[in-house]
Formats: C-alpha cells, sequence, structure tokens
C-alpha cells in the first residue's frame, strides 16, 4: 500500500510538472534572455540599470491614474450596440470625397487616418504597454506593488462583468460603409497576446488568483474559438500575406497560453510551414510584402512574425529557426533576403514612402544571429546601432551594445 | 519493471473504467432517463400500450425528418444581423410592432401578447424549432430503435446548424429577439436558446452511435463550451440572468443543459442548488402564484411555462441525485406550492382569475403534476394527471420547448 501511494505521487508529481520543467514566464518572450535581464539587473549593469529605473519612474503614472477600459467613455460604439465589443478603424481607410456622406470609405495604402484615435485600438495599445511594463517591473523587482496594479488593469481590461472586452473582433479595423467582412481586423489582437503576457508573469503572485487565472484561460479559450471558426477568422487564415502568419501566431499564442501544447504544434506543422512555403520567393523575399508602399517595413513584419512564432514554438519543443522546406524555404532565407538592406536601407529597390526604422533591422538581425549563431549579423546589428529605450522586447536583448 | 507497469495499465483501465461508466449511465439531458428505459423495454416486448405512441413517432420521424434537408441560420436566410455575417442568429421579438404615431415606425412599441407576422421574415425562429424537434426526434428514434439511420441523420443534422464552417452558428445569441429601433441591449432574446438546450440533448443520446464520432463531439463541446462563455459573460447573458421572472428561469436551463454537456457535473449542482432555487424563492409568493407571470396577458401560460423550467432542472438535477420537486424552504416555498397554487386551473382553466387571452392547454398541467407524483410518490398527483389526461397538441411545440410526439410516447401512462 505504501509502495502504491508512493508510486502514485511520483506518477502525479510527473503529470503535473512535465509541461513546466522550466518556470515559463511568458507567450512570446525568450524566458532565457527574461533571466539574463533580471540578472543583469540585479548585478547593476548600466547596459539595463538606467533603462529599468527610467521604466520604473515612468510606471509610476499607472498607479495614479484612473484604469480605463474599452466600454466607457466610448465614441464609437460597434453595431452591436455593445459598448464591450472592441471597434477599431482600419488604419489606412478615409472619408471618400465624392459621396455627401463620405461612406464607403476608401483606401489609401501607408496613410494612418486620425480618425483612429476615436476608436479602441489607442486604449487597447495603452492598457497593454502599462500591463507589460507593470508585469515586467514585478518580475524584475518582485515588488508585490506591480503585481497589484497589473492584475488591477487586467481584470478591468478583459474580465470586468461591465467593461471587461468580449472575446471576438467582429468589429476590429472595420471600415464605415463597407457592406462586406473581412478578417484583417484580427491582426489587432496580437495586442491581446502581449497582454497576456502579463497575466504569465504575474501569475506567481498572491494579487493573481487562481480564480483570476482560470477566468482568463477561459477568456482566452473564448477567444481562440471565435479566432478559429467565425467567419472573420477564416477569412484571415486564408490570407496570403502578412496577415495569415500573424493569424497563425495568435492563435499559436493563445493556445500556448491555455497549456494546448499540441495544437500549438499542430499550428505549426499543418499551417505555419505552408505559408512558409506558399509565401516565400526562391530569394527568400515575401512578394505579398514587397507589394505593399512600405515594402522593407512589411518585409520585416513578415519575419517578425516567424521570429514571435519559434519563440512560442520552441517553449513546446519545436524549433522553428533550423526548419528548412523540401524547396529550401526558410527564415534564415528570409532574413539572408532583407540583410543588405538593414544595413543600407536607402538602396531598398522597392517601395518605403516612410523611412524605414533602422532599430527593428538591427534588432532582426540581433535575434536572427543569436539564433542561427551568425556572428556576421550580431556584428551587423551593433553597426547599425540600436538604443534599448524603455520598451521591453529591445531591453530583453540589451547585450547587443557591447560591455 | 513489470510490476509498475502493470500497476500503470491498471490505473489507466481503472481511470478509464470510471470515467466510462459514469458517462453511460446518463442517456440524455433533458429526458427522464428511467422513462426512456422503459419505453426501450415496452416497445422490444411489443407492449400494447405503448405501439401505437411509438408507431406514429416513427412514421412521422420516417416520412419528414429523415427526408428533411438540413436547416441552418443562414438557409434562405432575408434579414443579416448587423454584424452583416449570416451565421449570427437573429429574430425578431414577437410582441413588437412599429409605432403608428413615428414616420418610420421605429422604435418598435410592445403589444403582449400579439404575435408580430414579421417574425417569421427571420427564419431561423421557425428553423430553430424545427432543427431542436428533429434532431431530438431522430435521436430518440436512435436510442429506441438502434438503427444507425437515426443516429445519421440527426448527426448530419447537427453538424449543418452547429460545426459546418459556413453554415455553422456563431455561438452567440446577440441578435436574438431584436426590436428595431432600440437602443438598449436586452437579453430576453437568450429565450431561443432552449433549442440549443433541446440539440445537446439530441447529441449526447447518439453518443456511442459510429455516426457521431469522437471529433463531432469535441468540436460542438468547443461550441457548447464557447456558447457558455457567452451566456455567463456577455451583457445580454448578464442581463438574463437576472430576469427576474420565467426567463430568469429558462435562461439556467439552458445554462444547466450546456454545462451538463460540458460535462461539468459539479457546477451543474452548484447552478441549480445557488441559482435556480434561489430564483424559486424570490420569484414565488407565499400562496405558491408567481406575480410577474400573473401580470401577463397569457397568465396561465406563463405560470405553466415557469413550471415547466423547473421541472426540466429537475430533470437534469434527477442525473446528478437532486429532487427538485421535494425541495422546500423555511417558508415553505417550493415547485409543490406552485404545482398546488396551479392546480385547480388546470382541472378547469375556464376559473382562472386572471388575463389569458388565447386558449390553455390544459394538457401541460397533466405533464407537471405526473412529473410530480413520481418524484414525490404522490399517487394523487398521478391519478389527477390521468384525469385531466395527457394528449399533447403537435402545434404547442413552440411554447413548450418539448416534443409533443416524443412527451406522448414517454408519457403513455398519462391518459
Amino acid at each position: 500500500m505504501k509502495f502504491v501511494k508512493r508510486f502514485l505521487f511520483v506518477i502525479f508529481s510527473i503529470v503535473l510538472m512535465s509541461p513546466n520543467l522550466i518556470a515559463q514566464k511568458s507567450i512570446t518572450y525568450d524566458n532565457a534572455r527574461l533571466m539574463e535581464l533580471k540578472r543583469a539587473y540585479e548585478n547593476r549593469d548600466e547596459r539595463v540599470v538606467p533603462h529599468i529605473k527610467a521604466l520604473i519612474d515612468f510606471s509610476e503614472r499607472y498607479f495614479v491614474s484612473k484604469i480605463f477600459n474599452i466600454a466607457e467613455e466610448k465614441k464609437r460604439i460597434a453595431p452591436s450596440k455593445d459598448p464591450r465589443d472592441y471597434i477599431s478603424l482600419s488604419r489606412y481607410w478615409w472619408p471618400n470625397s465624392d459621396t455627401k456622406d463620405g461612406l464607403p470609405y476608401i483606401r489609401h495604402d501607408g496613410k494612418s487616418n486620425p480618425e483612429l484615435e476615436e476608436y479602441d485600438h489607442t486604449k487597447i495599445t495603452q492598457l497593454e504597454n502599462a500591463v507589460t511594463t507593470l508585469g515586467l517591473l514585478y518580475y524584475l523587482t518582485g515588488e508585490e506593488r506591480y503585481a497589484r496594479r497589473t492584475s488591477e488593469i487586467l481584470r478591468e481590461m478583459f474580465l470586468d462583468p461591465a467593461t471587461g472586452m468580449n472575446p471576438n473582433m467582429t468589429y476590429s479595423q472595420y471600415v464605415p460603409g463597407m457592406t462586406y467582412m473581412r478578417g484583417t481586423g484580427i491582426l489587432d489582437s496580437r495586442i491581446l497576446v502581449n497582454a497576456l503576457n502579463s497575466a504569465k508573469l504575474i501569475e506567481e503572485s498572491r494579487f493573481w488568483s487562481i480564480g483570476d487565472k482560470k477566468a482568463m484561460h477561459e477568456w482566452a479559450k473564448t477567444f481562440l474559438y471565435w479566432i478559429e471558426n467565425s467567419t472573420q477568422g477564416q477569412m484571415e487564415f486564408n490570407a496570403s500575406n502578412n496577415h495569415g502568419l500573424w493569424y497563425d501566431v495568435i492563435r499559436m499564442g493563445l493556445s500556448y497560453f491555455i497549456d494546448d501544447y499540441t495544437h500549438v504544434k499542430w499550428i505549426v506543422e499543418n499551417s505555419l510551414y505552408k505559408r512558409l512555403e506558399v509565401q516565400q520567393a526562391k530569394n527568400g523575399s515575401f512578394p505579398e510584402e514587397l507589394a505593399r508602399t512600405l515594402g522593407l517595413s512589411y518585409t520585416t513584419f513578415a519575419l517578425e512574425a516567424f521570429y514571435e512564432a519559434a519563440e512560442i514554438a520552441s517553449k513546446t519543443g519545436i524549433d522553428i529557426w533550423t526548419f528548412t522546406s523540401p524547396d529550401g524555404r526558410s527564415i534564415s532565407k528570409g532574413v539572408e533576403f532583407a540583410y543588405p538592406y538593414y544595413l543600407e536601407p536607402q538602396k531598398w529597390p522597392y517601395e518605403q514612402i516612410s523611412p524605414f526604422e533602422k532599430e527593428r533591422g538591427s534588432m532582426a538581425l540581433y535575434v536572427a544571429g543569436l539564433k542561427l549563431n551568425n556572428r556576421e549579423y550580431i556584428n551587423a546589428a551593433r553597426k547599425i546601432g540600436y538604443t534599448p529605450e524603455s520598451k521591453l522586447k529591445y531591453l530583453l536583448y540589451f547585450d547587443i551594445i557591447k560591455k | 519493471m513489470k510490476l509498475t507497469k502493470i500497476f500503470l495499465a491498471s490505473l489507466f483501465s481503472i481511470i478509464l473504467f470510471a470515467s466510462c461508466s459514469k458517462k453511460s449511465e446518463i442517456i440524455s439531458i433533458l429526458y427522464d432517463d428511467a422513462l426512456l428505459k422503459s419505453a426501450k423495454q415496452a416497445i422490444e416486448s411489443n407492449d400494447s400500450s405503448i405501439m401505437p405512441k411509438y408507431n406514429e413517432l416513427k412514421s412521422y420521424v420516417d416520412s419528414v425528418f429523415m427526408e428533411m434537408e438540413p436547416l441552418s441560420v443562414v438557409k434562405d436566410k432575408k434579414r443579416v444581423a448587423p454584424s452583416k455575417d449570416p451565421r449570427d442568429y437573429i429574430t425578431l421579438s414577437p410582441y413588437w410592432w412599429p409605432d403608428s404615431l413615428i414616420e418610420g415606425g421605429v422604435p418598435y412599441i410592445r403589444k403582449d401578447g400579439q404575435r408580430n407576422p414579421e417574425v417569421y421574415e427571420y427564419l431561423e425562429r421557425v428553423n430553430s424549432t424545427t432543427f431542436a424537434e428533429a434532431v431530438q426526434s431522430l435521436a430518440v428514434m436512435y436510442y429506441l430503435s438502434k438503427d444507425e439511420k437515426y443516429a445519421g441523420k440527426a448527426a448530419e443534422m447537427l453538424r449543418v446548424w452547429f460545426l459546418d464552417p459556413e453554415t455553422g452558428m456563431n455561438p452567440n445569441m446577440t441578435y436574438s429577439q431584436t426590436v428595431p429601433g432600440m437602443v438598449e441591449i436586452r437579453g430576453t432574446g437568450i429565450i431561443d436558446a432552449r433549442r440549443v438546450a433541446g440539440a445537446l440533448n439530441a447529441a449526447k443520446i447518439i453518443e456511442g452511435s459510429t455516426s457521431w464520432t469522437e471529433e463531432d463531439k469535441a468540436e460542438l463541446k468547443d461550441w457548447a463550451n464557447a456558447f457558455r462563455y457567452w451566456m455567463e459573460h456577455s451583457v445580454n447573458g448578464l442581463k438574463e440572468e437576472q430576469a427576474g421572472n420565467n426567463h430568469g428561469l429558462w435562461y439556467e436551463v439552458t445554462h444547466e443543459a450546456v454545462v451538463m454537456y460540458g460535462g461539468d457535473y459539479e457546477y451543474l449542482r452548484k447552478i441549480i442548488e445557488e441559482k435556480q432555487l434561489t430564483r424559486l424563492e424570490a420569484q414565488m409568493q407565499p400562496d405558491g402564484s408567481l406575480p410577474r407571470e400573473l401580470e401577463r396577458t397569457l397568465g396561465l401560460h406563463y405560470s405553466t411555462f415557469a413550471l415547466e423550467a423547473l421541472n426540466l432542472s429537475d430533470i437534469m438535477g434527477g442525473k446528478i441525485g437532486m429532487n427538485l420537486w421535494e425541495y422546500k424552504t423555511a417558508s415553505g416555498k417550493g415547485m409543490l406550492l406552485g404545482l398546488e397554487y396551479l392546480k385547480p386551473f388546470w382541472q378547469s382553466p375556464e376559473t382562472w382569475q386572471h388575463m389569458q387571452i388565447n386558449p390553455f392547454n390544459k394538457e401541460r398541467g397533466a405533464l407537471l403534476l405526473y412529473c410530480a407524483g413520481t418524484r414525490t410518490n404522490n399517487q394523487e398527483y398521478i391519478d389527477l394527471a390521468k384525469t385531466i389526461g395527457y394528449y399533447p397538441d403537435v402545434n404547442e411545440a413552440e411554447n413548450t420547448n418539448s416534443v409533443p410526439r416524443i412527451n406522448s410516447l414517454l408519457y403513455h401512462k398519462v391518459k
């Protein structure tokens, strides 16, 4: 009997532990880098300390200002009449000057319409910034007040019965006057997956209860159902450009968040790899992105999707970085194509109507350098230069600056 | 090592066995499983008291539902929801009419008990009722006859209604019972969701047939969980949950069915105890009447309708060892008190003191009396049920959420 008990205990602990042999602190960030950053902060590494101190100062505003949400003080409400339904304007669509009421809106690629501010997109971006900053500071300092505030914002944003966002994006990237449905708005939910990172960062805090965790899981699970089964979701699934890539990254992130690792694997093998084969040309470029007015930005955006997918997948034991399709398509092929233009953006032979943010290039090269063990990329990244700023994603790669 | 393996194997089979045996106890969600079993036995032994009912159901299912093209929310759709998504269920609130004093007629105004014919332009209303009736009839025929063809047809209809990527209903009822021109969000449309409960009931009954695969089951479970989330968290759901009349009771019935279909029996017990029984206490007067139903223009119908909801909660609770008919608050409120209040009017509906602008079908009372009698071992109720008699009207389905041909077979002893 004693043997049985002990044996049961062992089985039980294996079952409990196996998915989490290493504490997984986030969905989309590299956990080893998070640990490095914490160590550097504790060792008073000058490359990170000023930035983290700046973040600490900056974050005080999140404690004094009132927590907001998408439901209240809403200027534009969704056709459902439900203030808890997220609604945003499709970025590049403008009133039609040929019609009296300006409807339906028409597209000017690359030109953002200032009406964007009247919708919910800015709000969820700001909320995401707040929880990301606070969640990271909790991780770095261990101070419970950060976790407490993170949890308050997350509850207000997702779980509160009066203010919590409904788990769908039916009215995301809405186009006034348009009569057909589009799937493009699902791209906005990248922001939500990022916010969920923070729910993981504060998981051990007493301010994030089992009940909170369960409720957040249910939210994510329902949202995932919407993404995979709604009409818009199916449309976005069929998108042949970066939208299709991000669609997969988003559902991978949500699946990982709800501990469905089998589904993460399924998405990588049955969808993401196929997209790579379909979307990437032999020279490593993404022709659909080259056709945009911001060609280099969108090429990088496509690469960033693969980077994030690779990060999530690595936590379930899948290595996307070393994957090469039978006809030679791979992430490294994509980096190879963009590499010379990161060094000299002015040589970009396609359209790029606004200046390319060079730090996005050095970041892309640095991460690729580390993941692919490529010195040349690392040196190039350092040459292009880079300020970690106050952004977590940049801070994580603080050692791009040599000591 | 060998010992470990043997141990593992046996542990595994214990777990498997435990989970299987628990599931196999429950045949359906909304029917009294004992009645299903005894009906099956009676049919197998060619019992003359049941065969006419069985043959009636069988011939109707064979000629109508087996031949029916699968229904869906997108089929022949005339009116699409503001979301522009044809997969969003949309219906009109039945008792609201254009306001003749305003140009354009919106917002609509309410005329209780008078159905606006415009509701029939929203085909989901009729189609969902027919669908729920069809799949439950097919599923019961499958259970009684073990003929796979019935399960096959039910599975096909369930897939088209819920799971198909182009025709499958989105798991929400945001646009159910809409009122043109109304700005506020209402919860009332969730009452239509009793058809969802009926459909899940059918899916439960055909579990184990080869036509309803593990994948189908998993997909419908995901759908049900997403719908449950919507019921528990949406503005519509939160409002309906708080409704102080039969709507609150019916909200819970659907909620219970969805939770039960998902296999969460512990939570089922919790919501019956903490939600449904609390409502019963809050809605009932010490004399057993339900004042919120008495004020309606169809007072007897709605009073009975409320008790019918509680009866379904009892059927579900009964499967996990609860008995709601026996439940009584300190002040004596309970389903039996409600039954006592209505009993005389079921016997003689013409003596009803409140409004009832349409005729009332007293057989609905007979069924409730019979259920109460069997659940509380009260022969008097059973005898009274038989005196009133139970020959359900096939056209009553829309009001009562039951399928008359099935109930007529299950309750064939009440006559």
